[in-house]
């Protein structure tokens, strides 16, 4: 069997009498993309945040790299070799677009524990161009963050993630704000990701990006687990269905 | 930075990277090497003659320009880079002076050189016992914590006896300086012992901004989320901007001590921080260049908007009210405007 590289173990999330996430299990293995889809209001956001740390889990247990997070702050979780994108403001807009995905070498030196690596800023910003330029980015890479369009933001974030050398991703509602085109840039850049091994979660209300982008699925419903199958059986089970696929792919935010 | 162009239509295609339909305007523009070493040399050439021009009293005027100059240095990664209301600088200049400046003062012979150093740590120490608390809370509550702080500090220097000379304060005389052997309070070596000690702190602070730790005080003044994505350590990363800023303090408050060769406690007050902050929000919160230039400016200034008897404070508040308004990102954002340069951040 592959390594894990995420365990959640019965993960359960309460705000006061609430309920948004509850008994959730699912692991992700090196190497491939996990999908959590779910209506607005499902839980996804919750059970992403309390992988991130951003939330904590009120039961249950969070594992990366067979290591238990669960009550790791968010920092030293991503030290751990985890990276993650935001919904909305994931970059730093004064920033340029290069100067963003320095962040992310500052991310891999943390993670590395060398804190003196980004002091050669020489070698780093070279690291950086050339990470820009294999996910065809290199032409954004002296405009500033603010001043490119929502698409490149998103695959700039990518960038950023991918230079902190993480061994698994994390995306937050990658295909909000996108056009068609933009997502199929994104669904095919988490693919060229996990063909290097890296390891993907991308949550997304977009059934389409998330069905076509993940090899293995986990289906929310008001907090709990619809099911969890490949991309192919989530598609064609009915309960899911249901539940929200016989809906438009837009979504309703 | 220079100002971006309006943001390339927000829904632009990907693919238009190899359509090249790219945002108009390149943010960042070099100016020639040539054109920024002439700038650099004449800046240091006008800074270096100036105290063979000036007068006794102006050139006392230009000693207080190069330590406003200074404790702008301070502020500009505590406030701008890591974005955090602590309102230190008075309270720290005055840590500086009755720890390095007191010891020069009780200590015979103790080199200036030892008092500074003395003056840095301790503004280093008590910023990191202060900052360990005070960093916990931010906004409004840090702004809060650290002017009771100041009055707190104020309070000890003046109860404080024999130990920090009470109300009365104490007198330094002349230390010796190991270096050159200079007198730092004849005439021009002040001005040039304060020079000094400004390429230090300028110098550490431009390459501080190029570092992994002002990026992730930049994250940090963004989101503290997307700082933590990046796995800063939000505490951390603000007790070290904390320290690093209340060290220059200790250091601009001890050289403050020995150039104007007597301390009090109502030295260190709310005003002279207001002063700090008008300076830095004049210059460009971000920018030690233009805070720094914003120093030295409103410092000579306001000397001779002294000489406006009675509406001397309209005028004041005028310029900054005016400079305010009209400067949004200070004198660094017009800097940037017509070099069409921006601050690098790596």
């Amino acid at each position: 069997m592959a390594n894990e590289v995420l365990r959640c173990d019965g993960v359960t999330v309460r705000f006061g009498g609430l309920v948004a996430v509850d008994n959730v299990s699912f692991t992700i293995e090196e190497g491939t993309v996990f999908g959590l889809l779910g209506p607005n209001g499902a839980g996804k956001s919750t059970l992403f945040n309390s992988v991130t740390g951003v939330v904590r889990a009120s039961e249950g247990r969070v594992e990366l790299f067979g290591a238990d997070v669960t009550s790791l702050p968010a920092h030293s979780r991503m030290r751990s070799g985890v990276a993650r994108t935001f919904q909305l403001g994931g970059l730093i807009r004064d920033f340029t677009v290069l100067e963003n995905v320095v962040l992310g070498i500052d991310h891999k030196a943390r993670i590395e524990g060398n804190r003196l690596a980004s002091v050669k800023s020489k070698q780093v910003l070279e690291e950086a161009r050339q990470i820009l330029i294999d996910l065809q980015l290199g032409d954004y890479a002296d405009y500033e963050a603010g001043a490119i369009g929502s698409g490149t933001q998103r695959a700039v974030e990518v960038a950023r993630c991918v230079a902190a050398g993480a061994k698994l991703i994390l995306l937050d509602e990658p295909g909000v704000g996108l056009t068609p085109p933009d997502r199929e840039f994104l669904k095919n850049l988490v693919k060229r990701l996990a063909d290097h091994g890296t390891s993907v979660l991308i949550t997304d209300h977009d059934t389409d990006l998330v069905l076509g982008a993940a090899e293995r699925v986990l289906a929310l419903d008001q907090g709990s687990v619809l099911m969890v199958g490949s991309a192919d059986e989530v598609k064609s089970d009915k309960r899911v269905i249901d539940a929200y696929l016989g809906t438009t792919e837009e979504g309703t935010e | 930075m220079s100002t971006p162009t309006e943001p390339a239509e927000a829904e632009e295609h990907l693919g238009a990277v190899e359509e090249s339909r790219q945002p108009k305007q390149a943010v960042s523009a070099k100016v020639p090497p040539a054109a920024k070493a002439s700038i650099i040399v004449l800046g240091v050439a006008a800074l270096i003659s100036l105290p063979l021009i000036l007068g006794d009293y102006r050139l006392l005027l230009a000693n207080m320009m190069l330590i406003n100059g200074i404790v702008v240095l301070g502020l500009v990664p505590l406030l701008g880079w890591s974005g955090q209301f602590a309102f230190i600088s008075a309270a720290f200049m005055a840590v500086g002076a009755y720890t390095g400046g007191r010891l020069l003062n009780l200590v015979d012979g103790l080199p200036l050189e030892v008092g500074l150093l003395l003056g840095c740590a301790g503004g280093a120490l008590i910023g990191l016992a202060f900052g360990a608390l005070a960093v916990r809370v931010k906004g409004y509550y840090l702004a809060v914590v650290t002017v009771s702080f100041m009055f707190v500090v104020e309070m000890v220097a003046r109860e404080g006896g024999g130990v920090t000379g009470g109300v009365d304060g104490f007198l330094i005389s002349a230390p010796p300086v190991l270096v050159l052997g200079l007198n730092p309070l004849k005439g021009v070596s002040t001005y040039y012992i304060g020079l000094a000690l400004t390429i230090i702190v300028l110098a550490f602070v431009m390459w501080l901004r190029r570092t992994a730790l002002a990026r992730g005080w930049a994250a940090l003044s963004v989101d503290e989320h997307l700082a933590q994505a990046v796995g800063v350590n939000p505490y951390r990363s603000r007790l070290i901007a904390f320290v690093i800023a209340s060290s220059i303090f200790g250091l601009a408050g001890t050289w403050y001590a020995v150039v104007t060769q007597y301390v009090q406690p109502h030295t260190f007050g709310f005003g002279l921080m207001l002063t700090h902050f008008v300076f830095l929000i004049v210059g460009g919160v971000k920018s030690p260049i233009g805070a720094w230039i914003a120093a030295i400016v409103l410092t000579v200034a306001s000397e001779y908007i002294r000489s406006f008897a009675g509406i001397s404070e309209i005028v004041y508040g005028a310029t900054l009210l005016i400079a305010v308004l009209v400067m949004r990102r200070g004198i660094a954002g017009i800097i940037e405007r017509i070099t069409r340069t921006r601050e690098r951040w790596a």
